[in-house]
Parts: structure tokens; sequence; C-alpha cells
């Protein structure tokens, strides 16, 4: 039987090259372009290297504040990154998390040299030592600072393999000094080019925090703001409501000693999951879950719908051909719930065909267009944002595609269907709908 | 008892400004066994009687009922299996399925009961040996004349075995040999199987062959 | 020939339903889009007043206490950078330079405070703390047309008194011009009070920026109310002669080793302008490079409906256009016939379209940029205009191919098939 079905679909399918092309063509772009629209969400919060934690990752990235009588939330405040006593104070002391860094966030411009070679700009991150517990890089030589290195103050930088090659020509560079922001540093480790899109990790130069005063970079009275965000690495994504729990025990205390200064902490919902902060318009505003699930559905809904009543019009059209066909099945007892079946399935057949189109170009796009699709700021003598393959193959993205390419079979054929299988047999054979 | 059992059935075709009455109060008595002829002259209502007995039509009004099952009682799983078990249609122009083969094309009412895929294979070639067609399994119908389609058709509606084969026109595309082929088949399977077989034809010299024949005029039976 | 073509259309209602429904819908959508880009192009295209070729801009960094050249008497960034610009200024290749706070175009942030005269304040004014040289590295322009130059003499004359863009307080109705000499305050504190001395054209920090966020004013920048550890706030912005802008970065980085350090601070990162720009446009960009994929996504569909639909409906029809033919119609009144289906059906549904447009916007569901004049009479007509041609072109592409093939049927073979 099923071969039946196969046959009569492959010589429909051949009779009319025109209609079955743009039909496939129609749906296989429609689900083209929503795997782009998950794959620009999901890259936000898909893990890699170096974020492949991301799952288990919270994020505590800044402060708001206003004066104790505000009660309202959303005028007369300031908001920043953490000062590194606020970044202790709220999220260092947690107990429930396997690792928390302090690190500095964005990334500053610095200048950096080694002899004989023009000074060049460069992206600087200042981090403590846990930062290379929670975010897995890939060293192509040599190892990290570790945390007798950052509580002395050890002048240790770790570069990425584009800075190395271009101030030595090569990644064995180890113990090799190199002047950064006019201070020597001695190079421990080279690692592989990160991208940008990860945020949290991204920068071409690291060194422990420790080596400079950046902890003085603070304002807001008291000293609540300055150049830090911060990761909490959890055992496991179920303590995330514990950790968070947690943290705002911390939180009320802290604003306790705050309103002796008449201030309070506005909640953020912090820390937030890879999630919450891809959807928060600012770092100083609530992830705004609502807005986001209304505009994808409605993007998504829009996606589906305007190939769905496409492929109506021409299933409509196809179902004229084959409407006698119809009528001599019911004559001979097909019931009406298998001509619906049918037609769906032929349609589900074409659907596939389509998705796997789409998937393909959807492949192709990314890992051509990749700068088209996931630019972000770069500095333009440096490395563009670059997203793995692996990071594409994602078996839930397959899924997702298969899902969508059968919701829009779905809703292009119900109508059609159900009208030809409700049609008069005789009317059927002699080829009018009504 | 009768096999066929038509009473008071009314078929009128209504659209917004026309109303055509195809068939005015038909009361007729099909016996079992039989091979009744229809015929009458063009819009007459002969097919649309053959389509009411076929279940591919519904009557206006009146009451149809095919060996003691009162027709308009039944769902349409129940008219489905009906058509599928009880009769057999064989139309003017035959309606081969174009893009199935020979074999398929007959095999497809028994793919609507459980069946296995070799019981149903063998069932559709002997039905096509009947029909004298058994060497041209694999070909498509538009490879085939039009006397070896109708025989195809023919084969298609004894396949399932029912108890009543409907034939609108058999002959009525077929050249005079080719439609007396047909004709003794049908006649083969009336007298040697016992099946009911109601034909509508414009041919006389047919119709005398027949055990009855019935005439109709402007939807209302005369004879 | 057309009431015939329309009453054919409207008897075949039924068939062309999902067509019409598909256009309804799809113009919607596409308005939306239409309007969304027309209104980005006309906040681009406005003035930004200011110039920024052949400028960069310059931050400095600081010396750690663990650094062997480290000062630790010296004690004033502010002072530092301000003689460092000095050099700068001096440069034989550097035609103006300044200090400023939070105030260089691009710089997507600042500092905002309320500005006050009597009972006029506006909320949110950006506050730029500037050297008078500012106005002519940008070469911004006087609203009464002073030169750059005049509007610097102007600030340097009265280090208390600032000058505003023309665009503030337009809303109050009086004379702007009557402002001038009055004394204002700012940050809500009315004990200290600046007179305002001039008005510029409106700077708008990036270009899709509206007015109501382009509103700003300069004041003299000086280390009153500074902060020595915030000199990260503070920049060099230098204006290159042009024949002097070549690979003008390296030769000043390797330059500034030597002769751009004072005190502890020392040039830490020299970018141009037009980085800085290409990097703040780089996200609105992207959300219009989106939006146009959009469209074109809709387009897309509709042309590969439309061609499907009537190549269905020309293999269909075979017999009607070759009964056509036989009494006498053209080839290109076949042609014609079958364009004219599509813009019809188009037409139909462009005026609920237009109906539902008009809502949206009454509603204020195009809201972009955050301009709040959503249903303005010629970004109306034009966005919808643009929107019913885009379509219509777009169905014209779409039957272009069936119509050619319904033009060359020969009418003996389908009617014979018939």
């Amino acid at each position: 039987m099923k071969n039946q079905y196969f046959k009569r679909v492959c010589y429909n399918l051949r009779q009319d090259p025109v209609v079955t092309i743009v039909s496939i063509l129609g749906t296989a772009l429609s689900i083209f372009l929503i795997m782009i629209v998950v794959l620009m969400q999901e890259i936000q919060i898909l893990p890699f290297s170096p974020e492949s934690n991301r799952n288990r990752i919270l994020h505590g990235d800044c402060i708001s504040y206003t004066n104790a009588n505000n009660h309202d939330d959303h005028q007369d405040l300031s908001c920043g990154m953490l000062s590194e006593a606020t970044a202790k104070k709220l999220y260092t002391s947690l107990k429930t998390p396997e690792a928390v860094s302090i690190f500095q966030y964005p990334p500053d411009q610095t200048l950096i040299s080694v002899y004989g070679v023009a000074p060049f700009s460069a992206d600087l991150k200042q981090t403590d030592d846990s930062f290379w517990r929670i975010f897995d890089f890939n060293f192509l030589s040599g190892k990290a600072y570790n945390k007798s290195d950052f509580n002395s103050a050890q002048k240790k930088a770790v570069i990425s393999e584009q800075i190395a090659r271009r101030l030595f020509g090569s990644i064995n560079v180890v113990g090799r000094k190199i002047t950064i922001n006019h201070s020597p540093y001695h190079i421990c480790g080279v690692v592989r080019e990160v991208s940008n899109l990860a945020e949290s990790a991204y920068s071409q130069i690291w060194i422990p925090y420790s080596t400079t005063d950046i902890t003085d970079d603070t304002w807001g009275a008291p000293e609540l703001s300055g150049s830090f965000s911060t990761a909490i690495l959890a055992y496991k994504k179920k303590d995330f409501p514990k950790i968070k729990a947690e943290f705002n025990t911390r939180s009320a205390a802290f604003n306790a000693k705050l309103k002796a200064e008449n201030l309070r902490i506005i909640d953020q919902e912090n820390p937030r999951t890879q999630f919450e902060k891809s959807i928060s318009p600012y770092s100083n505003g609530k992830p705004e879950r609502n807005k986001f699930y209304r505009q994808e559905a409605f993007i998504l809904f829009i996606l589906l719908l305007i190939p769905a009543i496409n492929l109506s019009s021409m299933t409509q059209s196809r179902l004229h051909r084959y409407m006698t066909e119809i009528g001599i099945r019911r004559a001979f007892g097909c019931h009406r719930s298998q001509i619906l079946k049918d037609i769906i399935i032929e349609n589900l057949i074409l659907s596939t065909i389509a998705g796997f189109v789409g998937l393909l170009l959807c492949l192709l796009f990314a890992y051509f267009g990749s700068d088209f699709i996931f630019t972000k700021n770069w500095i333009e003598d440096m490395g563009r944002p670059t997203v793995s393959i692996s990071v594409l193959l994602n078996p839930i993205l397959f899924l997702l595609a298969f899902l969508f390419c059968f919701v829009l079979n779905l809703m292009s054929s119900i109508i059609p269907a159900w009208q030809a299988s409700h049609t008069q047999i005789i009317n059927a054979i002699n080829g009018k709908i009504h | 008892m009768s096999m066929i059992s038509l009473s008071g059935i009314h078929k009128t075709y209504r659209t917004k400004e026309v109303e055509t009455q195809a068939l005015e109060n038909v009361n007729l008595e099909i016996e079992k066994g039989e091979f009744l002829s229809v015929m009458g002259p063009s819009g007459c209502g002969k097919s649309t009687l053959l389509n009411i007995m076929g279940l591919i039509d519904t009557p206006t009004s009146g009451k149809l009922s095919i060996n003691d099952y009162v027709i308009e009682e039944m769902k349409d799983k129940e008219l489905a299996t009906f058509r599928n078990k009880m009769l057999g249609f064989i139309f003017q122009s035959f309606h081969l399925i174009q893009s199935l083969n020979v074999i398929d094309n007959v095999e497809m009412p028994l793919t609507y009961r459980s069946l296995s895929a070799s019981e149903r294979h063998r069932l559709a070639k002997e039905a096509l040996e009947k029909v004298g067609m058994s060497h041209r399994l694999h070909h498509r119908p538009n490879e085939l004349s039009g006397g070896q389609c109708q025989r195809v058709a023919i084969a298609r509606a004894i396949v399932g075995n029912p108890e009543i084969i409907l034939a609108d026109e058999p002959t009525g595309n077929l050249d005079s040999k080719m439609g007396n082929e047909v004709m003794n088949i049908l006649h083969r399977l009336n007298k040697e199987e016992g099946r009911t077989v109601v034909m509508v034809t414009h041919n006389e010299e047919q119709a005398k062959k027949t055990s009855r024949t019935v005439r109709f005029f402007d939807g209302r039976q005369i004879e | 020939m057309n009431k015939k073509l329309l009453r054919q259309t409207m008897n075949e209602w039924h068939s062309n339903t999902w067509l019409i429904v598909e256009l309804l819908l799809v113009s919607v959508l596409l308005w939306f889009v239409v309007d969304y880009i027309y209104f980005n192009i006309a906040t681009y295209i406005r003035p930004m007043g200011f110039d920024i070729t052949h400028c960069y801009n310059i931050q400095c960094s600081k010396l750690t206490p663990s650094n062997p050249d480290y000062i630790p008497a010296d004690t004033s960034y502010y002072k530092d950078m301000k003689k460092i610009t000095d050099r700068l200024r001096h440069h034989p290749d550097i035609e103006a330079a300044c200090l400023s706070r939070q105030a260089y175009p691009y710089s997507n942030g600042g500092r905002w405070s309320p500005l006050s005269y009597d009972t006029l304040t506006t909320l949110r004014v950006h506050f730029c703390s500037i050297e008078p040289d500012f106005f002519k590295v940008f070469r911004c322009r006087g609203a009464n047309g002073e030169t750059p130059k005049q509007l610097a003499q102007i600030l340097e004359k009265d280090p208390n008194g600032f000058l505003m863009s023309a665009n503030n307080f337009k809303e109050s109705g009086i004379k702007a011009s009557s402002l001038v000499g009055k004394g204002f305050y700012f940050y809500n504190d009315s004990t200290q009070r600046h007179q305002l001395l001039a008005r510029y054209e409106p700077i708008r920090d990036n270009e899709f920026l509206i007015d109501t966020y382009s509103r700003s004013m300069m004041s003299r920048i000086d280390d009153k109310h500074f902060k020595n550890r915030h000199f990260t706030s503070l920049s060099i912005s230098v204006r290159v002669k042009p024949k002097h802008d070549v690979d003008f970065i390296n030769r000043l980085s390797n330059e500034a080793q030597k002769s751009m350090r004072v005190g502890n601070l020392y040039i830490s990162s020299i970018r141009s302008f037009s980085s800085e720009r290409a990097s703040v446009l780089q996200t609105y960009k992207n959300k219009l490079r989106n939006y146009s994929a959009g469209a074109g996504f809709l387009l897309f569909n509709i042309f590969l409906g439309l061609f499907g639909t009537f190549w269905f409906r020309t293999q269909q029809k075979r017999s009607e256009i070759a009964l056509l033919k036989v009494i006498g119609a053209t080839n290109r009144d076949i042609f014609g016939r079958q364009l004219s289906e599509g813009l019809l059906l188009l037409t139909i549904a462009s005026i609920p379209a237009i109906i539902i447009d008009w809502n949206l916007a009454h509603a204020q569901l195009n809201l972009w940029l955050n301009d709040p004049n959503t249903l303005e009479p010629i970004r109306f007509i034009a966005t919808t205009f643009i929107t019913y041609l885009l379509i219509a072109l777009t169905i014209f592409l779409g039957e272009l191919l069936p119509a050619y093939k319904a033009m060359k049927l020969p009418p003996a073979e389908a009617l014979h098939d018939e």
C-alpha cells in the first residue's frame, strides 16, 4: 500500500513539474527562513566553545539602583556594571554554585606591543582565575593563570592565536614578553580564536585583574558600580532556583545595609540564564519574556501562513486534476477519512522533500553567509565572528525543521482536502467541486 | 425478495435560477440475478438512476434499499464499506487511474479491505484472467486500447466479488467488435456467476439480449 | 472588455478566494515592512549636523602603579589629557583637536540632564562638556549661520555660558532666538545659572535617532566636577588635514609612544570616526536588513503563488483561451487579459488592506524608532502606494511566463483536446 502512495505521488509530481517545483520551492523557502530565524535566536543560547557550559551558567551582569524613597523602578535610576566589592558581596559569596567568576565586561581596547613590531590595539579582558574553570577555552599551547598567580598579581597573559601570530609569527610563544598598556607581561598560554558571539568569554587577551588597578574604577555612592560582570557555574541546571533564592537573600541583606545610604537596589531578575540574557533589551532591564514569545510566535506564524495559503491554492488547483480519481476511489469504497488521509500524506511527502531542500539551503547559507546573519560589532582589522558548522548541525534543528514542515503541510492541505472528500461522488467523477 | 428496491425516488437539481427534475417518482424492483437494461433518450435520467443505485448520488426524496439495507439510515463509513463489498461500477469513460498500472488499478478496491498484498494480487490476477487481460498486467492505461481499458474496468468492478454490477453505457465508447466482447463478459458474469447486472444503454440490440428492459422519458419510467 | 473581465472574475470569485486572501494579507504585512524601511530611510537621510570625514577619536589609558614608569606625584589626569590634546593640536598633520566628555558623535552613550529656564523645561537633553574647538573639529554650524570658528569663539568668551541645539523648546511656541542671553539651569540645580550664548544646528548622535532624541547642549569642559579616575570618560577628537590623512592611525601610534605621553597617561586607542560609525550603525542596519529580507520573502511567495496558479489556470482554461482566439482576439489581447486579471485581484484586495493599514497606523502599531507621528499623510500615501507597486510588479513578473504560454497556444489543438 505504501508503494502505491509513492507511485502515485511520483507520477503526479512529474505530471505537472511547474506546480510541483513551485510548491516545493515555496515550502522550502519558508522552512529556510524559519530555520534562519530559529538559528539567530539559538546562536545566542546554544553552547559552543568556550561557552560550552551555557546550560549551567547564570549571569550577574549589572546593578540598578535608585533613591530609597523612589518607588518607581523605571525613573531616575542609575545602572552600570558591578564593582569588585558589589560582585563579591552578591555573587562570589554564594555557596550553591560550583564556581563564580568576576571579569571585566565589556573588554577594553588596549595597546599591545612587542619589540620590533608596531603597537596596535586589541581587546583586553581582565579576569580572575575561576574564569578559566567556567569557560572552556581551547589551549593551543601553555595554560591559564591560576589562583596563586592571581593572588600574587603575577603579570601573566593569555593571548589568542591571531595575536600570537601577528606578534611572533607562531603559537609556541609561552614565556615570551609582551607589553600591555606599557606594562610588561609574560605569555602563559595561547588559545584558539574566540568568536565574539561568545559575549562573556570573548576577548583577544586575558590578564588577571589583580595586576591592574581596575578595581579602583568605581562610581556611584558608595562605590556600587564598576567594570565587572560575573558568571556563575552551577553543578547542574536544577540548582538554578536554589542559586537565585540564595542570591535574593544576599540581595535583601545588602539592600538593608544600603538603606542607611538612602539607596535601594532594583530587582532586575539577576542572575540570569543565557536565554533570559538574550531577551533583555538592555542589561539594566528585566527580561521581556512575553514580548519575546509574542514576537517569535508572530514571525513564525506569518512565515508559515503565507506559504500555506500559497500551497493551499496550489493544492486546490492540483486537486481539480484528480478529482475524478477521488470520485472513483470513493465509488469503490474508499472512506472520506481515507481520502483525507491520502491527500495529507501526499502533501507530507511533498513537504518532506521541501523540508530537506530548505534545511540544505539553511546550512549552506549559514555556513557561507554567516557574516550576513551573525554580524556583530568587530574591529575591522581583526578577525570576523565565525560559527563552526558543528553548531549548526544540531539534531534539534533538524527535528524542528520537520515539525514545521508537517505543520505547514497540515495548514495547506486541510481545507482543500476536506472540500474534496465531502463532494458528492458523482460530482467528483465529473470533475466538479460543488 | 428484491435485490434493489426503489420507491418514490425523486431527484431534482437546483441552481439559483433553474430547477431541473432529473427523476420523478420512480418505483422499481430488481430481482437477484436479473440483467436489467435501462433505456431512454439523452437527458431522461437513466444515468442519474444508476448513480443513485450505485450510492454515488443521493435522491432528493424517496426510499432506496439494497439487499434489505435501507440506505438513508447508513452513515458515510457504512456506505463506503457497502459500496466496496456489494457494488461494482463500470463507467462509460472507463475512469481508470492514469498514474497506476493495470494490476494496481484492479487491486484498488481491495486496498480498502484488510487483505495481504499477496492475496490482493491473486484476486486481481483472477479477475483480469476472467476478462482476458492477464497479459498486460504492468501496462499503464494510456498504453491500452479502448476495449482493453473497458475490460480492465470490468475486472476492477468484479475483483471484490460484488453481488451487483452497475454499468453505465459500457460499450458507448467502443466499436462494435469490442462492444460485443464486453457484452459477452457481462452476460457470463450474470449467467455463470449469478451477479445482478443493471446496465444503461442506447443500443436496442444489446437491450434485447438482457432479461428485462425499462424505459425512461423525462425522468419518468414509461415501461 | 475590462467590464467583462471584472464580471468573469466575480463569477469565478470562489477559485480566486485564496489568491485574494493571500494578496490582502501580504499587502498589509508588506505595508508594515515598507513603512519601517521608509521611515528608517527618511530618518537616515536627515542632516546630521556634523562632518566626520578625516576625523579620529583618541582614548587614553594610564599606567598602573606596578609599572616602572609610574609617577606617583601625577594627580590630575584631566590636566594631562589637556596637555596631550594641546600637543595634538600643534601636530603638523592635524587641523583641529578638542577634548570632550561624552560628547562626540556616535558615542552611543552619555549624560542626560533636564534643561530649564523660568517655567520652561525639557526633560532630556544630551549634556556635553567640550572644549570650544569641538565645533571646528566637527564643523558644526550655528542656527543663524555662524561658522564653526565663530561658535568656538562664542564659547571661548564666556566659560560659564553654554550653547544648545536649535531643536530645543520647539513645542513651547516661544521664539527660540528670544531665549538667547537668558539664564538656564541644569540638573534641576536652580542655584547655578548659565547664560545661553547661541544655538547650533541640531547634532544627531547617529543616523537612526529622531529629532526628539537629538536635543543637546554644549558647555565648557573643566575639572571642577570631575573625579580623577573617571578620565576614561574623556576623549580627544581630531580632524586631520585631508592631504595628510594617509595611514594616520599607524603613524600616530608610532609617534605616540615617544612624544604623546604625559604623566601617567598615554594614547591607547586611535579609531577613525567612520569605524565608530560602522559599529554603532551595525545593529540598526541588521534590523533593516532583516526586515528587508522579510519583505523579499513575502514578495517571492506572491511571485511563486501567482506563477503557479496562473500557470495551472492557463492549462485549465486552454479551451477558453482557444475560443477567444477563434473569435478574433489577438495574441496581445490574450497576454493583456492574463495580466489584467492579476492586477484586478490585487486592486480588489488592496481596498480592505488600505483600511487595515490606516487602522494600524492610527493605533500606532508602526511606532518605529519611538517616533509617535505614525499617521502622517505623505508617509501613509507614499507607503501604501509603494506597497501596491511592489506587489503589482511581482504579479506582473509572476504572470509573464504563463501569459506568454497562453498567447502561444494553438487554438485548434486546445479545442480538440476538449
